[in-house]
């Protein structure tokens, strides 16, 4: 078996859907803005107004998509690979539950809240989820396996939840709460994405340096050891990723769960076990997932949106009962 | 053994206790000479009223539907070999919640058997649901993989709770305060004819699934082993698998949808007595309809006037012990 021509031949199908998809995207939506015309107004002096809606609203938005949906299906991957868990998801670990906490307090204190304060609080509380799972792990008595951190993680998340559906409940903002954590993004900006585009980069390249002490985590945690790999390190900052992207993804495009399970378990479908290849491919299949649900979001029932994590959840399903009835024996 | 029934007897003093003082408090306040007059039979109208009437069916649908979803818990956990599983995670409160809600989007809930036929809908919902999630996780031949059953169910707890936002954001704000309540565990069929019943079915699957504690104690030890030991895995997986069903959908019928108790109690009562199934069932069971009733207790007498849903109380109360117990001492189990 050729395996790398093998790998390249399934790149190259991912990547034609990309970028059809981008095409798609860009081309759909409340109004239908025809792509060639607006590359050849591009170089004209007067831009028409399709161009501007294209540029100002619709290219960030499908830039946004891409960037959360990728944001996701790294952090899924790596928590995935790091517990050894085909059913960790990043939300386990407290990150969605936090987020939602800091969102409810923040409609408590002020229900006119602002945009920006709500995106940086609900990145504040993704945080300070993890934050929390982290130190509780750190501060047992004897070293956390990684199943009984995924557990602490559960049970954080449980508490958080709980918390903030108590707090919603009370004051009577959970309708709030909900039209945020159902998603969106359509209010996405460029200064948003410029603010994001590099820590994702940056997150990329600290998992593709780590990529091959994460695949060895994924096989068996002893051989890591033996091997000379420091575990508790990589899971450290396995962690620490895992929070950012999440955190990231979360603040924009409020609880998308779904995609941080599901995308691993496509990716390791379409190329096998190898971080180094799982990370870069779960970018594009991420993106690709997420640009397909929100242009579906958009356009279904346009001028009207349908809640985004509404459609990931529904077309996500059929998808992933596939995937999963596809596995043979060990789903990881 | 001695620690063993040692321990049993501490859960069961507490359980008496909560017993007791559920019964003595609510928003009606009943003293504990009173309430023993009442037991005496020689009590007040209106103390004998509120305590046949309201609390004490309550009170029973609350203790069995935690032991319900506690044997759940351990069931699914067993067979699964994955400490993350739960009857939340199987679909089945995300099932039972789109029935309720349908039910209560779609058709009138000024009609007068509404809080009879709401349970219905929800067992219903649960029933479906997990119906779907069984012949989805079917191979042909090998039979039932329980890790796909797993993975299956909570894609469909994900996109049933995907269609729960499409129903929520299209409804009144009003009956989103409802849905919000009913999906955060309020205990709804506190009353004579659900404890008819639920509580019946209950005692026969405990008593079903006691019996087949050897079974169980065999899964344990993973699946060559069991095949190896006699055991057809297809038969006893959809055996147990309906026993967890039938359990969660019972009790989440009338208590809503209650989360993270069948997680948690069945891993408290692993910490405390193993895994050796004819002391660890009981003892979960035990647990799950303590935990239920102090929070219950809780939900209806800490926060004024209309009391919080139990399902919070639950986890408020449940995680931070259960983080207790995993850090202090956290031996792989």
């Amino acid at each position: 078996m050729n395996t790398i021509s093998h790998f390249k031949k399934r790149l190259a199908m991912i990547f034609i859907a990309f970028l059809f998809a981008l095409w798609l995207s860009l081309d759909n939506g409340a109004a239908t803005i025809s792509l060639w015309e607006v590359i050849t107004d591009l170089f004209s002096d007067t831009k028409k107004s399709g161009t501007l809606t294209l540029l100002e609203i619709r290219l960030p938005r499908v830039i946004g998509a891409i960037l959360v949906g990728a944001a996701l299906g790294i952090s899924g991957s790596m928590i995935q690979g790091m517990t050894k868990n085909p059913l960790a998801d990043p939300g386990l670990l407290g990150i969605t539950a936090g987020a939602s906490l800091m969102l409810t307090v923040g409609y408590v204190i002020s229900a006119s809240i602002s945009f920006v304060w709500l995106t940086f609080l609900s990145f504040v509380g993704a945080l300070g989820g993890i934050v929390l799972v982290i130190g509780f792990s750190l501060f047992s008595r004897e070293k956390l396996s990684t199943f009984t951190l995924l557990l602490v993680g559960s049970s954080v998340t449980m508490f958080l939840l709980a918390l903030s559906q108590g707090i919603g409940l009370l004051f009577n903002v959970t309708k709030n709460v909900n039209m945020w954590t159902s998603g969106g993004l359509s209010a996405i900006t460029w200064q948003q994405i410029a603010l994001i585009m590099p820590i994702l980069l940056v997150a990329l390249g600290i998992g593709m340096v780590f990529s091959k002490e994460i695949t060895l985590l994924s096989l068996d945690e002893n051989l890591a050891i033996a091997l000379g790999q420091k575990v508790g390190r990589t899971k450290l900052v396995l962690m620490v990723l895992i929070a950012v992207l999440t955190g990231l993804a979360v603040s924009l495009a409020g609880n998308m769960a779904f995609v941080g399970l599901m995308i691993p378990h496509l990716v390791r479908l379409l190329v096998g076990y190898d971080y180094k290849r799982i990370i870069p491919v779960s970018i594009l299949v991420g993106g690709l997932f997420m640009m397909i649900a929100d242009l579906l979001s958009r356009t279904l029932n346009r001028p009207y949106e349908i809640p985004l994590v509404a459609i990931v959840s529904i077309i996500g399903l059929p998808f992933f009962l596939i995937i999963v009835r596809r596995q043979k024996g060990g789903a990881l | 053994m001695n620690k063993t029934k040692n321990l049993y007897g501490v859960i069961a003093l507490v359980l008496v206790l909560a017993i007791v003082l559920y019964l003595m408090f609510g928003s009606y306040s009943i003293s504990l000479n009173n309430l023993l007059h009442v037991l005496t039979g020689k009590g007040s109208m209106t103390d004998i009223f509120v305590i046949t009437k309201l609390r004490l069916p309550r009170m029973l649908i609350v203790i069995f539907a935690g032991a319900a979803l506690a044997l759940s818990g351990s069931i699914l956990q067993s067979i699964t070999h994955n400490d993350l599983a739960d009857p939340g995670i199987i679909g089945i409160n995300a099932g039972a919640g789109l029935g309720a809600t349908v039910f209560f989007l779609m058709f009138s809930h000024s009609a007068k058997d509404f809080a009879f036929i709401l349970p219905f809908a929800a067992f219903m919902g649960a029933f479906m649901t997990s119906l779907a999630i069984f012949l989805l996780s079917r191979t042909r031949g090998l039979g039932l993989d329980p890790m796909k059953m797993i993975l299956i169910g909570i894609g469909f707890s994900m996109a049933l709770s995907g269609f729960m936002i499409i129903l929520i954001s299209s409804a009144e704000r009003t009956e989103v305060e409802f849905i919000a309540n009913w999906l955060a565990g309020n205990i709804w069929g506190g009353d004579w004819p659900f404890v008819y019943a639920i509580v019946p079915l209950i005692i026969i699957l405990s008593l079903i699934l006691y019996y087949n504690h050897k079974t169980l104690n065999v899964l344990q030890l993973g699946k060559d082993t069991s095949i190896g030991l006699g055991v057809n895995m297809e038969k006893t997986h959809y055996f147990m698998l309906s026993l967890a069903t039938l359990f969660a959908a019972l009790a989440v019928s009338v208590a809503g949808s209650i989360a993270f108790l069948g997680l948690i109690a069945p891993h408290i009562a692993k910490r405390l007595v193993g895994k050796r199934n004819e002391i660890f069932l009981p003892l979960t069971s035990l647990l799950g309809g303590t935990l239920l009733l102090i929070a219950d207790l809780l939900a209806r007498n800490l926060i004024e006037p209309n009391g919080m849903p139990t399902g919070i109380i639950v986890s408020l109360i449940g995680a931070p012990y259960f983080i207790y117990l995993l850090i202090r001492r956290s031996k792989v189990v």
